[in-house]
């Protein structure tokens, strides 16, 4: 493994075993060895040529999906943990597509391809997806109710990432017989071709009288959704 | 599942039953103890202000193994007979004994102490030093974990140090090399990991999950307790300073 869990809540890495790391900014806990650390995505700088990074950036950030990151390259061995939060390693080296809050991502290899994609549709693989107006629209409402953007970040390729989760962090399989559903606030990550969908049970006949579980996330497909132990918003 | 406690039951000096978040001491001598650390005592206990209201042999003891005048407000002396339960943010909590060593320690993560160890303030500011023998008890944000010098530590991170690795900064800058990256740090672009606490020599070195620092009243008055001998200019250029900083909290 990449990432080696110390506790529940501190990661470990050796940057001669994994390449750099790109991290959350403030996540680095203490390190050994000859490490340096610098801005990921500086606008204009690193990555796309020209113009390209500063538009990216400023896209991310209207998106409310980004977070400052670092990159830590050299050798060494560094730890990283993120305000106490309880850490959770997502082991990607059979490849595959992970997607993410950006708030909820601690850590990952930078062999994964990071991108911003509409939170409520699946990836292509799953077929379909709900683009269009009506995908807007739920993806409008999804964000309304986690108290994140219409968007989330996507990892695809080979390598491993870190999850952030308040409380402990529950696997649930998708793709059994019977459908998962997923209470907003309590989801982190789907690993693999999982689509999520916001469904209600509210309507006009019983507003105010749902007991507060009104909305939830239909999850299908096939892969893992990681669920935290607590409602809380990161 | 859940046990109730009972006094004649709770081993004293440990953790409770199954718990990592709270300590019970047994009380037989005087302890300091961090104001609000309290959660529950059985038995006779008082607990005293170590500002005013002390007589006797207690404040002589105060003042021989108290000599940091910043926090004498943030800790108050235990003394009678009884089980004392500590609970801190839910947070670890371990006990560590010291046997004629030292131990600097995050004010913040320092719950209690036995008088037979010194108090004294750390050069570092936010830290106390720990000297001579006896126990004392501190909290830190997940299990600490224990590592050996030379290393860099996040300031969040660092819950103390025994021995003497001698702590200084470490700033590295070093990405900023490149034309475009200067050119961005000009513009107030950071790595957010460039100030570091930089360890060598021998000894060992404590750390926790990074936390957010709830409780800086103790910097904040070393801080404003050095305002009176600065000059105008001084004073102006810690008010950009403030500001600046202020605006970058902000921003986040």
């Amino acid at each position: 493994m990449t990432f080696t869990k110390v506790n529940n809540k501190v990661v470990r890495v050796d940057l001669n075993q994994s390449g750099p790391i790109i991290a959350r900014r403030g996540a680095m806990l203490f390190y050994t060895g000859t490490v340096h650390f610098s801005p990921h995505q500086v606008p204009g700088a690193g990555g796309i040529p020209g113009m390209g990074g500063i538009t990216a950036m400023a896209g991310r950030i209207m998106q409310g999906e980004h977070e400052a990151t670092m990159i830590a390259q050299g050798n060494g061995v560094v730890h990283y943990g993120f305000r106490g939060l309880e850490t959770h390693i997502v082991d990607m080296s059979a490849g595959g597509e992970l997607r993410v809050e950006a708030s909820r991502l601690l850590a990952h290899t930078s062999g994964l391809q990071s991108a911003v994609v509409q939170a409520s549709a699946a990836p292509a693989a799953a077929g379909g997806g709900g683009g269009g107006l009506l995908g807007a629209l739920r993806g409008a409402a999804t964000g309304m109710v986690t108290g994140t953007g219409m968007f989330t970040t996507q990892l695809s390729g080979y390598g491993a990432a870190v999850l952030l989760a308040h409380g402990g962090i529950i696997e649930l399989q998708v793709g059994g017989p019977a459908p998962v559903f997923v209470d907003p606030q309590s989801f982190v990550a789907a690993l693999g071709p999982v689509r999520t969908d916001l469904k209600s049970t509210m309507s006009w006949r019983n507003a105010g009288r749902t007991g507060g579980e009104s909305l939830q996330l239909e999850c299908t497909g096939q892969g893992i959704v990681y669920v935290q132990a607590s409602e809380e918003k990161l | 599942m859940s046990v109730v406690l009972n006094p004649s039951h709770l081993v004293g000096n440990d953790n409770l039953p199954g718990n990592n978040y709270a300590y019970c001491i047994d009380l037989q001598s005087p302890w300091f103890l961090s104001k609000g650390a309290m959660i529950a005592y059985y038995g006779q206990i008082q607990f005293t202000a170590l500002t005013h209201g002390l007589q006797g042999q207690l404040l002589q003891m105060v003042a021989h193994q108290f000599s940091a005048p910043l926090y004498l407000g943030d800790y108050v002396v235990a003394e009678g007979y009884g089980k004392l339960i500590l609970g801190d943010r839910g947070y670890d909590i371990n006990s560590y004994d010291l046997d004629d060593g030292n131990l600097t320690i995050r004010a913040a993560n320092l719950l209690a102490f036995e008088p037979g160890l010194s108090l004294n303030q750390s050069i570092v500011p936010g830290f106390l030093t720990l000297i001579g023998t006896g126990k004392f008890l501190a909290s830190s944000n997940g299990p600490v974990i224990f590592a050996e010098p030379p290393l860099r530590v996040d300031p969040e991170a660092l819950v103390g140090w025994a021995d003497c690795p001698s702590p200084s900064h470490h700033f590295d800058e070093s990405w900023v090399t490149g034309f475009v990256a200067a050119g961005a740090r000009m513009f107030g672009v950071q790595s957010g990991e460039e100030r570091q606490f930089d360890f060598t020599g021998a000894g060992t070195v404590l750390i926790q999950s990074s936390e957010k620092v709830i409780d800086d009243s103790s910097v904040v008055r070393m801080i404003e307790g050095q305002l009176p001998g600065l000059t105008s200019s001084g004073l102006q250029r810690i008010n950009h300073a403030v500001s600046s900083q202020l605006q970058q909290q902000q921003q986040f």
